[in-house]
């Protein structure tokens, strides 16, 4: 007997926990190393995808993206450095803040942000108004992944592109794992790919390196709110934080490299 | 089901040894290279249509992402009358096709001479009894189509598609396109028996990657045109696999055709998942988030 398998259930139960930790406040705590990181990697993996629409030849100037939880940039960036106009949706304010400053400091003026969580967005006001919708490490927001899909095809009439992490960084587990944090074995890719391809949407599939350059502090940073996520940061952990921090950082750079999963499909 | 048991990883080779089993539990027999001498004809057709068009979009869309190229060696998995042999020969250095049905390669050798094409060779046997040693990193690309539903042991054989190559391999796909004749067909000749599955997308893309390859995917569209006299013959053999064939399944089998598309050729249109990959490039297990 080969059983059936409900990916959205499993999607539902795996992202739960993950979902429950992540909150808006925690992102505003996050803003300023996180933000670090994206003008220090040269919004590399927003980079990296637009390299890819480019290689692809479906890059037009006049496309119009939205960035769905675009954070600091790492997408909104680069695209608005390329194409007519980027919107982005942010609900986390020091984010949206963080966004408009690397606009304005790199002279963009197309790009705007809809202050609000993606779930907020009244999809009927915007129907099928962007060529290209992106939503990049972000899909864990959404229990009612498909549902929240579906809106994205909605206000798209070009191309829908899910980005996700494929492969972590190999420094970020060692360093988790001596800090006895455990994200779960849940497998977030994956389980959005069947998703997908269960619904008919048969997305391609492109697997990206990509590279992140942070400084010492904004790494340390990082990796204690990481760890507050989960329970209080205690001396023994800030002194490992440190120390890993430092003995892998070069000239005050912490640079990891990882992979992500592109899933991106043409709107019927 | 527990929270935890749904969101545990997937034993896909188990999945995949399921379905297999599945299928040969409502076998009325097994398949013999016969049946493929005798399918030769309708699947060269079927693969002829549009000027070779499945195996066109498919060297066009490796060819596009740097897989293939004027200077790549090429084997071909299960060639059939020369899905691939024939438009990529044209286009590569030299393409090698295992196929162990005499009907199948007589169609290669006469599609090729038809092409004018003689950069090829066949190995006249099935890819099990292939001993890789002699091959071993001897090609840039090793590829096939709608032969891995044959291998329950499909990891071993697709290891052993990776150690002939020292560029890449790929496996195209068919997907579901929702097309209802096959069913209703199946129902009015098997009534109730469950319908047999040959899962290859996307079921090939988790077997891969939880194996830990990193494969792309892109999608092909193509139409298969076939007379009624030869798809009468595809669904002879495929209905033998699962019944006695009479004189009066015969019949059901040449009204529905006649039904779907009257005294002219059947055209049916497929959508496919072209998936290849870097067996030197591996995953690391990914969890939580970065």
């Amino acid at each position: 007997m080969v059983t059936q398998i409900d990916w959205e259930t499993a999607w539902a139960a795996g992202i739960g926990e993950m979902n429950r930790l992540s909150t808006t406040n925690y992102w505003n705590q996050r803003a300023e190393d996180y933000s670090d990181m994206v003008l220090a990697s040269d919004c590399n993996h927003g980079r990296n995808i637009l390299n890819l629409f480019e290689k692809e030849g479906l890059l037009q100037k006049d496309w119009h993206i939205l960035d769905i939880a675009s954070g600091p940039g790492a997408i909104t960036i680069p695209f608005a450095e390329r194409v007519g106009r980027v919107t982005a949706v942010e609900p986390t304010e020091r984010m949206a803040a963080a966004l408009m400053s690397h606009a304005q400091n790199r002279g963009l003026s197309n790009v705007e942000v809809i202050l609000k969580t993606w779930q907020e967005v009244d999809e009927a006001v915007y129907s099928k108004n962007y060529d290209l919708v992106i939503c990049c490490h972000a899909l864990w927001q959404f229990s009612d992944i498909l549902s929240q899909i579906r809106r994205m095809e909605a206000v798209s009439r070009g191309y829908c592109c899910l980005a996700h992490g494929f492969e972590a960084p190999s420094e970020t587990l060692k360093l988790t794992e001596a800090l006895g944090i455990n994200e779960g074995e849940f497998d977030q890719f994956i389980t959005v790919f069947n998703i997908l391809n269960d619904s008919g949407m048969y997305p391609n599939v492109d697997v990206i390196d990509y590279t992140l350059n942070r400084s010492v502090t904004s790494a340390v940073t990082s990796v204690e709110k990481l760890v507050e996520k989960h329970r209080p940061l205690n001396y023994r952990d800030s002194e490992i934080i440190q120390e890993y921090v430092q003995n892998h950082a070069n000239e005050g750079i912490y640079q990891v490299s990882g992979r992500m999963g592109l899933l991106w499909w043409k709107v019927a | 089901m527990t929270s935890d048991s749904l969101t545990a990883p997937v034993d896909w080779v188990r999945f995949w040894e399921d379905s297999y089993d599945a299928r040969s539990k409502i076998m009325f027999r097994d398949y013999e290279l016969n049946d493929w001498s005798e399918r030769a004809e309708d699947y060269s057709e079927s693969r002829r249509t549009n000027n070779y068009e499945f195996g066109e979009s498919v060297y066009s869309t490796l060819a596009l992402h740097g897989v293939v190229s004027p200077h790549s060696r090429v084997l071909e998995v299960g060639a059939g009358p020369g899905t691939f042999v024939i438009p990529f020969a044209k286009k590569v250095d030299h393409i090698t096709a295992i196929e162990p049905s005499e009907g199948m390669s007589r169609m290669i050798s006469q599609n090729a001479v038809e092409a004018g094409v003689n950069n090829y060779d066949i190995i006249p046997k099935i890819w099990q009894d292939v001993n890789i040693e002699d091959f071993r990193g001897r090609y840039d690309l090793t590829i096939t189509s709608t032969v891995i539903w044959m291998f329950r042991d499909i990891m071993t054989q697709i290891s052993r598609m990776e150690e002939v190559t020292q560029g890449h391999c790929c496996v195209v796909g068919g997907v579901g396109t929702g097309q209802t004749f096959e069913a209703e067909l199946w129902k009015k000749i098997m009534g109730n028996t469950p319908r047999p599955q040959y899962p290859e997308y996307p079921l090939i893309y988790n077997l891969l990657y939880t194996c830990g390859r990193v494969p792309h995917v892109r999608f092909i569209n193509y139409t298969s045109m076939r007379s009624p006299e030869n798809m009468l013959r595809m669904y002879r053999v495929f209905y033998s696999i699962y019944t006695e064939v009479t004189p009066e399944i015969e019949e059901i089998i040449r009204e529905e055709l006649y039904r779907d598309s009257g005294e002219g050729p059947c055209i049916r249109k497929y959508r496919s998942a072209v998936v290849w990959w870097n067996p030197a490039v591996r995953r690391k297990e990914f969890t939580g988030i970065a």
